[in-house]
C-alpha cells in the first residue's frame, strides 16, 4: 500500500478528479474530505465489507424454499 | 431524503417486474439485470433472480410488511441519480438471508436496502446514511436455542 504524509487541509489526488483531503484531526479521530464524481460511491469500508458479506450469504440461501415467516410487525430497531 | 416505507404502498409488486440495477449488488457488481417476483403462498417474500445466472437468487420483501419504525434516510446522490423525488416514486426491498431451516433463522438486512425507483424500474442497493440503528442481521425467525443467539 502507498503511504503518504499529509498535514490538515492537504490533499493528494486519485487521477484526474478524486481529491482526498485531511480536514481535521482528532487524536486519534481524522476527518477525511472526499470529491469524486458523482458515479462513484463511498463507503465506510466496515459496513461494506458487512453487505457484501450478507449479499454472498444471501445468494447462497435464495434457492433454498422459502421460510414460513410470523411476521408481527416487529420493531426494526430496539426500543429505547 | 427521509422515508418511512410504512404507508402501504400505492403499487405493490403483484406480477413479475424487470429490475435493472446498473451498479449490481455489493459484493456482486457484475448481476445488474433481475426479476422481481411473488413467492407463491408466503406473502410477503419475493424472489429476486438474476436474469442469465438464475442460479443467484434473493428472497426479499417490502420492509413495511416486516417491520414497524424502519425509515430510510437516502443520500442526495442516490435520489437525484435515481430520480427519486418523493416516497411514493421508491420500491423499497430488502434481502433476506436463511443461515438454517432447522432450528429456522432467518435475518433480513436493514442497513443495504435496495431501492428502485416505481416508474423506471431501474435501483440501486444502498447504505443508508443512518445505518448505525440498524444491523445486516436483523432476526425475522430465530428459533435457535438461545444460547447460540449472537445478538
Amino acid at each position: 500500500m502507498l503511504i503518504l504524509t499529509r498535514k490538515v487541509n492537504e490533499s493528494i489526488m486519485i487521477g484526474d478528479d478524486i481529491e482526498i483531503r485531511v480536514a481535521r484531526i482528532d487524536n486519534d479521530l481524522v476527518k477525511i474530505g472526499i470529491e469524486a464524481p458523482r458515479h462513484l460511491t463511498i463507503y465506510r469500508n466496515e459496513v461494506y465489507r458487512q453487505i457484501k458479506e450478507s449479499n454472498l450469504t444471501a445468494a447462497r440461501s435464495g434457492t433454498l424454499p422459502p421460510p414460513k415467516l410470523n411476521l408481527g410487525n416487529q420493531p426494526a430497531k430496539p426500543q429505547t | 431524503m427521509k422515508l418511512a416505507p410504512e404507508a402501504p404502498s400505492s403499487q405493490p409488486a403483484v406480477t413479475s417486474l424487470q429490475i435493472e440495477l446498473p451498479f449490481g449488488l455489493i459484493g456482486l457488481a457484475h448481476l445488474k439485470h433481475f426479476v422481481l417476483t411473488p413467492v407463491q403462498g408466503v406473502f410477503p417474500l419475493m424472489r429476486l433472480a438474476s436474469v442469465g445466472q438464475e442460479q443467484i437468487q434473493f428472497l426479499v420483501l417490502e420492509p413495511h410488511e416486516a417491520l414497524k419504525n424502519y425509515e430510510i434516510e437516502l443520500r442526495d446522490e442516490d435520489t437525484d441519480s435515481l430520480g427519486i423525488s418523493a416516497p411514493d416514486d421508491c420500491l423499497v426491498i430488502n434481502i433476506v438471508t436463511i443461515h438454517s431451516e432447522s432450528p429456522q433463522y432467518v435475518t433480513i438486512n436493514l442497513i443495504g436496502p435496495i431501492v428502485i425507483n416505481r416508474h423506471t424500474l431501474v435501483g440501486k442497493q444502498v447504505i443508508l446514511e443512518n445505518s448505525e440503528h440498524y444491523s445486516t442481521t436483523h432476526a425475522l425467525v430465530d428459533d435457535r436455542p438461545s444460547a447460540s443467539r449472537s445478538s
